[in-house]
């Protein structure tokens, strides 16, 4: 039996969407929203929810600007994001190697 | 969470790294401008020079620097709105280009003004500085043939302050048309080839 622990996963990077997210701003300084749809394969209102729940958690970052008079949001993966996803890799590491 | 769930899971953090790294990679459009203006340019002054018109070699200059300038700053700019990625890595590569730019053109003007560099020498010591930028970027591209394209420059830097004189100018034409307008085309081949698979820029 496994001594590994579950509590270790960090529930908002479970999501595979939300890991996708995280994975392809780690090594950007940003990314559009755009972007981040082409990257995730979804639809608009479910990136948005998926990319709230990121900020709500502080691991993403957002600003709004305009271009061409149409407003254009941008991402970044913050601090705390960052550590996050190291940690979830190292939890993944550890669960690999305990099986 | 189950074993094959947390090897999914390393593998996409690992594609998704990985894919973003290539954002950093040009698409070439301006290796390919500069090296085909410059190409003109050499070309147009040997030509200016071997048929006794090499005073107006001045004036061919400035006006392929000032396309070349002008058609770098509408591009940045151009750029600038519509990125829809931004790295670290491709500021920094802008940032070495723009800075040996700078420094070419000051070596290309100013120096052969100031008489402190002869009309011959500078291709040779344009060749120079166009081997520290390729070297320099090659680090963050992580692409070892862009750091042999910057000892290439180089390597023809030393043949051209041997050989001297007006046979510099098609060999420096020469070197544009191999070491700069070729790598950008394969910037550019390897950009529409990583739109193609869905890494748009």
């Amino acid at each position: 039996m496994s001594d590994f622990d579950y509590q270790q996963i960090d529930d908002v990077l479970h999501s595979r969407i939300r890991l996708t997210i995280v994975a392809a701003l780690i090594g950007v300084e940003g990314a559009d929203f755009t972007f981040l749809r082409d990257k995730v394969k979804t639809t608009d209102g479910n990136l948005s929810i998926h990319l709230k729940k990121l900020e709500d958690a502080g691991y993403v970052s957002s600003k709004k600007r305009f271009v061409d008079r149409k407003p254009l949001s941008t991402y970044k993966i913050t601090e705390k994001g960052r550590r996050a996803l190291e940690h979830y890799v190292d939890t993944l590491e550890k669960l690999l190697k305990k099986k | 969470m189950d074993q094959q769930k947390a090897i999914e899971d390393v593998a996409l953090i690992k594609r998704m790294m990985e894919e973003s790294r290539q954002f950093t990679f040009d698409n070439g459009k301006s290796y390919i401008f500069w090296g085909i203006l410059v190409t003109v340019g050499i070309f147009v002054t040997y030509g200016a020079v071997l048929t006794g018109n090499g005073d107006i070699s001045g004036w061919i200059w400035i006006i392929t620097i000032g396309i070349g300038w002008l058609f770098s700053i509408l591009a940045g700019m151009k750029e600038h709105t519509k990125t829809r990625t931004w790295a670290f890595g491709g500021k920094l590569v802008g940032l070495i280009w723009a800075s040996c730019g700078i420094t070419m053109t000051i070596l290309g003007f100013a120096a052969p003004l100031a008489g402190a560099l002869h009309s011959w020498a500078i291709s040779p010591a344009i060749a120079t500085v166009m081997g520290a930028a390729y070297t320099m970027s090659s680090l963050v591209y992580r692409l070892k043939w862009v750091t042999m394209v910057g000892i290439a420059w180089w390597v023809g830097a030393l043949a051209m302050f041997a050989v001297k004189g007006l046979v510099t100018l098609p060999i420096f034409g020469s070197m544009m048309i191999l070491f700069q307008i070729i790598p950008g085309l394969v910037f550019y081949r390897n950009s529409k080839k990583s739109n193609a698979s869905g890494d748009t820029k």
